[in-house]
């Protein structure tokens, strides 16, 4: 009962700061999510760029004009371009998508009642049903495949760390391993049931109010952020083509 | 339209892991640790922002290339060069790893000890080490993990890596351990470079005459100093060219600079390349294996003689291939032909590419 209490307390303690630490929360489980999907583009892109770089010499190569350009991009050279175009992309991602988490905000009850417009997720996917613009459709759904996946890299995180931790003094290999994914597995669901949904209805809120007020300037909502969806979908669908490894967490 | 909860326990800890763990791994993460340690007047523990990505495991840094185990007068006419089994190759990488200032860690002590196995003093103790630990855990790169991570943790990793469904390597591996294991996933990833170019045997006959070695040479033509990438291999046109070690052909192409080339992949971050070719025999994603005829050899590109310019690359840097031949290259010096007087020939820009041909083209300046 003492101890009921006493987590009641905290807890209520913790409720008084959230309106800091819920937005950054949000926003470094997106990033997280973010960075996983950028580091499975990064050998694609080095991929790409070598064949660039092989198309290029065979041009260069056709005129003796130009020759001597040919093997002017070593091996080093193209690995660090190929690593900062997947650098670039993650941090163009992170501006366009993930920082409008930290516009997260929450109503008490009184605020609330004497709001104007009372906002719920019916009403947005209403708007959405009723508008769909690139942006209303694609936020909320890279939003999720980002969660996920930032979901799954803390859990692997935790797991990884605490079976350091268990094995090396407290308990045999076999046990701590054991307890490590079952904490993983807690981790996941925590961070999930307690972020996940508000990241992804979030970037729903923040795409609706940005075509709304594009409608309100009677322009067409259809371009807005166009970039940021056209940025991350192909990081996203990468990410997804990668959850094989979630079946990781049942095996 | 999100409801304030009076209660924030476990909001709080979710949001305390999700800022963990960016802070420890994204760049993002990486960059507002710096800042916040600029503004603290304190020293940033941050990697690079390209180091945040797991495909440059094996070029996020430079290799320590070992020296030469043995090093002969550069007179010998010919080398007759022993290959070392793939076990001892491994051996001698992980060896070259173990050796360097800070000594054999307790990880390998561990290892060892689990196998009941003399001391870790000398490549051929290392490879014994290593077999044991490869019958254990499955693969080469399991092994040689466990030797710089300690048996638990390579098991651990190696269980996880093939619950997702990846093949054991170190890159799938290293994925699997937890913050903070940077220098340990660098010392494996070193260790299997130098043992996988330590396996590779030569793309023509040992002993074949070397006509301009690795290394800082004067230009020939323009007088400065310039890195000779590979070595250059006096052979006639149309020798068969051997693939040295098992890989894929990551580009089968032509260019004005290397003629007819071809680069094999062999994985582990080791790559070589083979120049000037007459003819190519093999394509673009090609499957190789170790002692496959893949070129024959010729004088295509910014080449007047005959020869071939093998390279080896490491983590994507060149290093001399025959550090890992242990032996010295032998250089034979061709005789100086007759300076006939300069033709109006090649622009200086062109000149300026002309930095991977043993012989200058005909008729214009003597070879190096």
């Amino acid at each position: 009962m003492a101890t009921d209490l006493r987590l009641a307390r905290l807890s209520g303690f913790f409720g008084f700061f959230r309106g800091g630490f819920m937005p950054l929360g949000l926003f470094a489980l997106v990033a997280v999510g973010v960075h996983a999907a950028a580091d499975v583009v990064d050998d694609r892109l080095l991929t790409l760029v070598d064949g660039l770089d092989a198309w290029a010499d065979g041009l260069l190569a056709s005129r003796e004009a130009t020759a001597a350009w040919v093997d002017r991009v070593g091996p080093l050279q193209r690995t660090l371009i190929a690593r900062a175009l997947a650098l670039s992309w993650e941090l163009a991602v992170d501006v366009l998508v993930v920082l409008p988490q930290l516009g997260y905000g929450e109503q008490d009850e009184t605020e609330r009642r004497y709001s104007l417009v009372k906002e719920t997720w019916r009403t947005l996917l209403g708007r959405l049903n009723r508008t769909p613009t690139p942006m209303r459709l694609v936020r909320p759904l890279v939003t999720a495949v980002f969660a996920a996946g930032g979901a799954y890299a803390v859990a692997r995180l935790v797991e990884s760390t605490l079976f350091v931790a268990l094995e090396t003094d407290v308990a045999p290999p076999a046990v701590a391993e054991v307890v490590a994914r079952g904490l993983g597995w807690l981790a996941l669901v925590l961070v999930t049931g307690r972020l996940g949904w508000r990241a992804v209805l979030r970037a729903l809120e923040h795409a609706d109010a940005a075509c709304e007020a594009r409608v309100k300037r009677a322009k067409s909502p259809w371009p807005v952020g166009l970039w940021g969806s056209v940025l991350s979908l192909p990081l996203a669908v990468a990410l997804t083509l990668e959850a094989q490894s979630l079946l990781a967490l049942v095996r | 339209m999100f409801r304030t909860s009076s209660r924030g326990l476990l909001d709080f800890l979710a949001a305390a892991l999700c800022l963990w763990a960016a802070a420890w791994h994204t760049p993002v993460g990486a960059l507002t640790r710096s800042a916040v340690a600029k503004v603290a007047g304190s020293r940033s523990t941050a990697r690079p922002l390209l180091a945040y990505f797991s495909g440059g495991l094996y070029d996020a840094r430079e290799v320590e290339v070992p020296l030469p185990a043995t090093v002969l007068p550069d007179d010998l006419p010919s080398l007759e060069l022993p290959l070392a089994s793939p076990g001892a190759s491994l051996g001698r990488g992980a060896w070259a790893v173990l050796a360097r200032p800070g000594g054999v860690t307790s990880e390998a002590e561990a290892l060892r000890a689990r196998f009941g196995l003399g001391p870790v003093d000398s490549p051929e103790a290392v490879a014994s080490v290593l077999e044991r630990a490869r019958a254990e855990f499955g693969t080469d790169d399991a092994a040689v993990l466990a030797l710089f991570a300690g048996p638990e943790l390579a098991r651990y990793a190696v269980s996880r890596a093939r619950a997702e469904g990846d093949r054991p390597t170190l890159e799938a591996l290293a994925r699997q351990l937890p913050p903070g294991r940077g220098p340990v996933i660098e010392a494996a990833s070193q260790a299997l470079m130098l043992g996988t170019a330590y396996s590779l045997s030569w793309p023509v006959a040992p002993g074949t005459r070397v006509t301009s070695p690795f290394g800082f040479r004067t230009h020939p033509t323009l007088g400065t100093q310039h890195l000779h990438t590979g070595v250059d291999l006096s052979v006639p046109e149309g020798t068969a060219v051997k693939v040295v070690a098992d890989g894929v052909v990551k580009r089968a192409s032509e260019d004005a600079v290397n003629g007819k080339v071809v680069i094999i992949d062999h994985g582990r971050g080791v790559t070589t390349a083979y120049c000037h070719n007459s003819r190519v025999l093999v394509t673009t994603g090609q499957t190789v294996r170790a002692g496959d005829v893949i070129s024959e050899s010729g004088s295509t590109g910014r080449s007047t003689g005959p020869h071939l310019h093998y390279q080896l690359e490491l983590g994507r840097r060149p290093v001399d291939p025959f550090i890992f031949r242990g032996r010295k290259a032998v250089v034979v010096e061709l005789p100086a032909p007759p300076t006939p007087p300069k033709p109006p020939g090649p622009s200086k820009a062109l000149k300026a590419a002309f930095d991977q041909v043993a012989i200058p083209p005909e008729g214009t300046e003597a070879p190096p």
